[in-house]
């Protein structure tokens, strides 16, 4: 409403303070139950322990190397996929039925088939992942494509263009924003998923150590794991959009993760 | 806007004139019917070679799936749809309840923005699932426990679209009601209120997908009563095609209640098409 407002940048820290202090009393006066969660401070040192530690960095290794792989291969098979089903009406005919049978299915229900499907750990951790971020990057594409000027392709076949050449200078440069869009929602559906699949069914990781902590009442560290997530979960969201600005730089304002 | 986009009115008149009746643009449309038919016959046919495969024993064949779905007890399964699906009914109100006015909220006023709006940005990179451990900590029954997960998961994507629906209104809207004289009232019902919707039903349809996925994970880690237990416990009790039934079952409700979003979003916003 107001474009040019500025803000209060002292009631944000103001904010952030009322809701700290709100936390430290509702627990140390044990409040209904909130006895049962850690305090700030519990926290702050169970991170400094946690975040100096060896366990960290290879929690954070094994998520990220997780999340990237299963978002690299979901955009490896979704973006082509994607292309072919929005601009040709016969292989759309062919595969969209099923992705659309499977897209409602969310990546969490796929955990028990994803540990049927492979029998090691790593593999369906991944799997699951991929299922997360696969949909969103494929409809996006689609979307991308299907949003193209259709005066572009009669100019297109006027000059006489190939197929190849409509498809290499009209429909990736076309769909490239959404494609765009689709890999920055996937991302953050896969660290959704990554949380769920490691706390099912992980062995290491940073979702296995929240469930980890809980299991072995270290309270505070669920609380410490959370925020690495959520950081490590932001900083990726902060990259793409980033790039995302870089390689569309005609299309600045319809990206948001 | 006001340019008429005359290629598309000419190709949309062209195709119709082409197509003829209703009937004659179905039977038209026969390949493509039939590809859509062989695509789901082609997926079964895959998926069943897959289960047949040495080292996949354990998949099961989409008839077996078939055959445990109508081996299903009946009234266990209808309990279990009926607790999930109740568990997402509630959150989903709640956070649409909290979550619609704290956006127009955040979204009028700059000062309740900074105030609200910072811990709500901070929360959001933070998974919903990640929340798991800390809801069973804080709520001794499984019940609110699930609804607490799934009211968490959908109020996120509601208060967010909520907030940028009010805070992109167009400035001419606003103006033009002011120099009409409309009072802050008015303004809001007969301005903000028509604009802002469509985004929040858009907020809408997010959060109740999100929704059931919450709905799901809580009830696997919690392992009593819903659609997502059924299915984890049939893994546990390694009756492999039931975990297919409990998916396909998730998915149905899930897109059900999408089309229910959409459908209600067509009832209330009928200006927008």
């Amino acid at each position: 409403m107001q474009q040019s407002r500025r803000g209060y940048p002292l009631l944000r820290i103001l904010s952030l303070a009322l809701i700290v202090a709100a936390w430290d009393l509702l627990v140390r006066f044990r409040i209904y139950r909130f006895g049962y969660i850690p305090s700030p401070e519990s926290v702050v040192s169970a991170g400094a322990q946690y975040l100096t530690s060896d366990v960290f960095v290879t929690d954070t290794v094994a998520s990220t190397i997780r999340i990237i792989a299963a978002w690299g291969m979901s955009a490896a098979i979704g973006i082509p996929l994607g292309l072919l089903i929005g601009w040709k009406a016969w292989f759309s005919n062919l595969t969209f039925p099923v992705v659309e049978v499977l897209r409602p299915i969310p990546p969490i229900a796929w955990i028990p088939a994803g540990i049927l499907f492979f029998s090691q750990i790593e593999l369906s951790v991944i799997f699951i992942c991929f299922i997360g971020s696969f949909f969103p990057i494929v409809l996006n594409t689609i979307v991308g494509v299907r949003l193209i000027d259709r005066t572009h392709f009669r100019a297109a076949s006027c000059l006489g263009a190939r197929d190849w050449q409509v498809f290499r200078d009209i429909i990736i440069p076309g769909a490239l924003p959404s494609i765009i869009v689709g890999l920055a929602v996937g991302m953050g559906i896969n660290w959704m998923a990554l949380v769920a699949a490691e706390m099912i069914a992980g062995d290491r990781g940073l979702g296995y150590r929240i469930w980890e902590a809980y299991s072995l009442a270290q309270y505070p560290r669920i609380v410490v794991a959370m925020v690495v997530i959520g950081a490590i979960g932001a900083l990726m969201s902060i990259i793409i959009r980033y790039l995302g600005h870089k390689i569309v730089p005609w299309q600045q304002s319809t990206i948001r993760a | 806007m006001a340019t008429v986009d005359y290629t598309r009115v000419i190709a949309s008149a062209q195709e119709r004139r082409a197509r003829g009746p209703r009937w004659r643009a179905l039977r038209s449309n026969v390949p493509g019917i039939l590809l859509r038919l062989v695509s789901i016959a082609l997926f079964l046919l895959i998926w069943s070679a897959f289960s047949l495969l040495p080292w996949a024993v354990q998949v099961p064949s989409p008839a077996d799936v078939l055959n445990s779905a109508l081996r299903l007890d009946a009234r266990e399964y209808a309990t279990d749809l009926w607790l999930s699906a109740s568990r997402v009914i509630l959150g989903f109100a709640v956070a649409a309840i909290v979550g619609i006015p704290l956006g127009i909220l955040i979204g009028y006023s700059q000062i309740l923005r900074d105030l609200l709006f910072t811990p709500v940005e901070l929360l959001r990179p933070v998974p919903p699932i990640a929340w798991i451990p800390l809801a069973i900590l804080f709520f001794p029954a499984i019940d609110w426990m699930i609804i607490f997960l799934t009211f968490y998961g959908a109020f996120f994507p509601i208060v967010y679209n909520t907030v940028a629906g009010v805070s992109n209104i167009r400035a001419t809207y606003l103006r033009a009601g002011q120099s009409l004289g409309a009072s802050k009232w008015t303004l809001f019902w007969e301005v903000v209120l028509p604009a802002t919707l469509p985004v929040i039903f858009t907020g809408l349809y997010i959060a109740i997908g999100v929704a059931w996925l919450m709905v799901v994970a809580g009830e696997m880690i919690a392992n009593k009563g819903g659609i997502g237990a059924m299915t984890w416990q049939s893994y546990q009790t390694t009756q492999y095609p039931m975990i297919f039934v409990g998916m396909a079952s998730i998915g149905v409700l899930g897109y059900m209640s999408s089309l229910l979003v959409r459908g209600l979003a067509r009832l209330v916003i009928r200006w927008e098409s």
